[in-house]
């Protein structure tokens, strides 16, 4: 058993970015804001026009827990786990999980990069490992 | 203003426990009658209620006026977010007495956990499943979820590590500081008969040896899942004073929302720390027309110990930041500047989205609580993300 985002018309782009090893962020066409998770409208200058950015998906880890007692069955198999807030180079925070090293290993501040992980068929998640 | 516009005049709640025979709808009952009766009004009579939203609250007004032969309801109004409702059910009651839409105003709170979800059984759960579980986005879980960020516990322990890193706390300063909180809640609870944990002490050693959860937040660092339910009945000031000669006046009540604020949320962009604009605490006390320094006690909504420490900065007890040399040079026990959840709190009295915390703040202004706090003429009961209200007999 998986838990997989279900998406709407404002979010299946994000992840079909992902699926195609992109990470993307949705960009105001007007003034340039981004905007994670994606909005109707910019909500700096009231912009309709709005695209998607692909991104660097370097970043830092903005704070993080390692989580020890599975709160869901379907992550039972997965503790420890670490999840993070991270901060990408470009500005937006991404809720994410961080793979690629201990979640002892986890810092706050610590420079990451995204990888993707396909957790089911058609479904891939940006991850972060530290670079 | 609402400022002694309206009054609490009547308090209930049921026994709380882990599992009750009964389910919230009984429960509710309960609680509603019980407080119309520490009232002196009869419940039909009623003619305004306030609860929370669905899905936090499961049982309905309409449910309420069907079980208990109310005439008439002329108002009522749910309140969403979470424990983020809790001022916001005190002010749209106080609100609706003053404007004359309704006199005699119940607001309640019914949990069942027992029959429905809990946060913490996950290894006792419906079992495995070859279906996976899609998300609906709503409020940005769809984002959350998937990664296994998916309850309230895990949420505060990514604010509380925000916290150690800001603040350079250590792993120690930050264990000290949480426990310190965790075990004057339980003592508290010790000397209250309708605490959960009334019978279970906490020391040092229980507590540091805990299982962690969710770094860095420890079993006793979260609140207990139970079920119980609260209620108080909100009447004019007059018709207070002419029910009981101890009326609890409502001397401000604050709902708060700005941008990546609503509660559980995360993407707030700015400081992930300051859960809502001090603006908004400010007008609490503005409204209540008292100060910091005049608040005798505090009941701070905790679903976790963090929650009560980043409280006493958000209300302005302490400053952002010297929260945690507070609690550790002050503590919040009974002989500290501010005691706080005199009545064990979520943690050890018991989790009724702070209703509980409303109806321990009437008890001390009245003079009734178990953990009295000699002389307390002004309290504050507040959530994290800003709702709350300041009381004052």
């Amino acid at each position: 058993m998986t838990v997989v985002p279900g998406m709407t018309e404002l979010t299946a782009p994000y992840w079909e970015a992902a699926r195609e090893g992109r990470l993307a962020i949705q960009e105001c066409r007007s003034c340039g804001q981004l905007s994670h998770p994606p909005l109707p409208a910019c909500p700096r200058c009231h912009g309709r026009d709005l695209g998607w950015r692909d991104v660097s998906g370097t970043g830092t880890v903005y704070t993080y827990t390692v989580v020890r007692h599975p709160t869901h069955f379907a992550f039972a198999d997965e503790i420890p786990y670490a999840i993070a807030l991270v901060e990408l180079a470009e500005g937006p925070w991404l809720i994410t999980g961080i793979t690629g090293c201990p979640p002892d290993g986890v810092r706050a501040g610590m420079p990451v990069r995204v990888v993707f992980r396909e957790v089911t068929d058609g479904v891939t998640l940006p991850y972060f490992e530290p670079r | 203003m609402i400022r002694k516009a309206a009054a609490i005049a009547g308090i209930g709640q049921t026994a709380y426990a882990k599992a009750l025979p009964p389910a919230a709808w009984e429960l509710a009952v309960e609680a509603v009658l019980a407080a119309c009766a520490d009232a002196g009004v009869d419940v039909a009579d009623v003619d305004g209620m306030c609860r929370f939203t669905a899905p936090f609250e499961t049982v309905s007004e309409a449910m309420l006026v069907r079980a208990l032969g109310i005439r008439e309801l002329s108002f009522f109004a749910q309140a969403p977010h979470g424990g983020e409702a809790l001022g916001a059910v005190v002010a749209h009651a106080a609100a609706a007495v003053s404007a004359g839409l309704a006199n005699v105003v119940v607001v309640y709170r019914a949990l069942s956990q027992s029959r429905g979800g809990r946060f913490g059984r996950a290894d006792r759960g419906a079992g495995e499943s070859a279906t996976d579980i899609v998300v609906p986005e709503q409020d940005n879980l769809s984002f959350a979820w998937p990664y296994g960020l998916m309850s309230p516990g895990q949420l505060f322990a990514l604010w509380a590590r925000r916290y150690a890193t800001v603040h350079g706390l250590t792993d120690e300063d930050l264990t000290r500081t949480l426990g310190t909180i965790a075990i004057t809640q339980r003592q508290y609870a010790n000397s209250n008969p309708a605490a959960m944990m009334r019978d279970r002490k906490l020391d040092w050693e229980t507590y540091q040896n805990a299982r962690m959860i969710s770094e860095p937040l420890r079993l006793f660092d979260l609140c207990l899942e139970n079920d119980g339910a609260c209620a108080f009945v909100v009447t004019s000031a007059e018709r207070a004073r002419a029910l009981r000669d101890d009326p609890v006046y409502v001397l401000s009540a604050t709902q708060t929302l700005s941008p990546y604020r609503e509660p559980m949320g995360i993407y707030t962009g700015g400081e992930m720390l300051e859960l809502f604009p001090p603006a908004a605490a400010d007008r609490l006390f503005g409204q209540a027309g008292v100060s910091r320094k005049d608040i005798d006690v505090a009941e701070l909504y905790d679903a976790t110990s963090y929650m009560t420490l980043r409280s006493l900065e958000s209300y302005g007890f302490a400053a952002d930041g010297a929260g945690w040399r507070y609690v550790l040079d002050h503590g919040t026990g009974p002989d500290s500047p501010l005691p706080v959840n005199t009545h064990g709190g979520h943690l050890s009295e018991a989790y009724l989205h702070g209703m509980n915390g409303i109806l321990e703040a009437v008890r001390q202004l009245r003079g009734t609580a178990c953990n009295q706090v000699a002389g307390a003429e002004v309290a504050l009961v507040g959530a994290p993300a800003g709702s709350a209200t300041i009381l004052a007999r």
